[in-house]
């Protein structure tokens, strides 16, 4: 038995270890094969694969899904070509797998210096490209009904490629929702129960719509120190809000407690938002100490936020591997 | 038994230290995988496998990593 225990342990630490699922490959049907690749033809363009059925499969490149061919492909390219990096870019590109594609254009331009030129101008037809793409998430969205999707896709497009036709239309497209949804957030406010509150958050309602109306110029203004200085004096605003909030909490300390937290919710959100455009702001200069300061105080105020989590994430690794950003 | 207990434990510490970010827990581990959704191709993923160049095997639309080949394993 005392011989078990440590084999055991091995076998946890086995089990803790290994993957959850087998590989898998899309035909452009939307079949899933699920098994493993055992080899590229790179001359016949055909993928070789073992399902878990137990059957062969010989597979055409043409066949599969494009972000199946994406793997394919980016198996057989090695991150240190430059050329083949480029390529690569530029096919992940034009399957609207942006992101990816700013990756490979980064490990290009990292390979081989002299392609810069040419990693500048297909990163600006990406640019074009992806914010051709949000507009038509924003606008889908409207289509649906929903505002506020439609309202994060245009302050994606306006944050992520300021200085981009796409980005100038999207400026133009807030005011159809910012209001409306900036209204549906803060209702609980302009409803408020009784008299004593609504006059008590007055004051603290006003900074709030300041910093409201403060983000929204900062979103249309043409960017850079225009829109930085904005969003700082938002969060000011946002700031004093809070202090209202609190002040009137510390003059009547029974039976708001819970619709007091609900405001103090509705404020945090509206400054982590802010400081994320920050963030976003602060990245596409590639400011990414100024970027990750903005994501840090994001995180105080909620250190489980998941959009901050994932953009702290995003720029550490921007900046470790000197990478370019969308 | 004294001993299996220590040895255990260093089996149980090689275990964990070897898992490496498949399953250590810091906060970057809770961010989760988005590939597949319309605000990864934009922003990209920030799930530790995927800013690692690797494949998350829990998410079946994940396209990051490369495509490990049999003979490769």
């Amino acid at each position: 038995m005392r011989s078990l225990v440590p084999a055991l342990a091995l076998v946890a630490a086995v089990l803790f270890c290994a993957p959850a699922h087998a590989d898998s490959i899309r035909l452009k049907d939307g079949t899933r094969i699920a098994g493993h690749a055992t080899k590229y033809d790179d001359s016949k363009s055909v993928l070789s694969w073992k399902g878990d059925d137990g059957k062969s499969y010989e597979l055409k490149l043409d066949d599969l899904d494009k972000r199946s061919t994406y793997s394919v492909l980016k198996s057989q390219v090695p991150n240190d070509n430059g050329k083949g990096q480029l390529q690569l870019a530029n096919f992940t590109r034009d399957i609207e797998l942006f992101a990816h594609a700013v990756r490979h254009y980064g490990y290009a331009e990292k390979a081989d210096p002299s392609l810069k030129p040419e990693v500048d101008k297909q990163m600006a037809i990406l640019r074009t490209q992806a914010g051709q793409w949000g507009l038509r998430q924003a606008k889908a969205a409207a289509d649906k009904g929903d505002k506020k999707r439609a309202l994060e896709w245009l302050e994606k497009i306006i944050t992520k490629l300021p200085g981009e036709p796409e980005a100038a239309t999207a400026q133009q497209l807030l005011d159809n929702y910012y209001a409306s949804v900036k209204a549906e957030q803060t209702k609980e406010v302009d409803n408020a129960p009784d008299e004593k509150l609504k006059a008590g958050l007055a004051k603290g309602k006003k900074s709030y719509d300041s910093m409201l109306e403060r983000n929204k110029k900062a979103l249309q203004s043409k960017g850079g120190s225009a829109a930085i200085k904005g969003w700082e004096d938002a969060v000011k605003d946002g700031q004093k809000t809070l202090e209202e909030i609190d002040k009137f909490e510390k003059a009547n300390p029974e039976g708001y407690t819970e619709l007091l937290a609900g405001y103090r919710k509705t404020v945090n959100d509206q400054i982590i938002e802010i400081h994320m455009h920050l963030a976003s702001q602060y990245a596409t200069r590639s400011s990414y100490n100024d970027a990750l300061s903005q994501v840090n105080k994001a995180l105080a105020i909620d250190a489980q936020n998941a959009e901050a989590l994932a953009m702290r994430a995003r720029i550490q690794d921007a900046a470790s591997r000197g990478l370019r950003w969308l | 038994m004294r001993t299996s207990l220590l040895i255990l434990a260093a089996a149980l510490a090689f275990a964990f230290a070897s898992c490496g970010s498949n399953c250590c827990k810091t906060e970057e581990s809770n961010v989760p995988c988005i590939c597949g959704t319309d605000e990864a191709l934009i922003d990209g993923c920030a799930h530790p496998l995927c800013l690692q160049d690797k494949r998350n095997p829990d998410n079946p639309d994940c396209v990051c990593g490369t495509m490990t080949f049999e003979e490769d394993k």
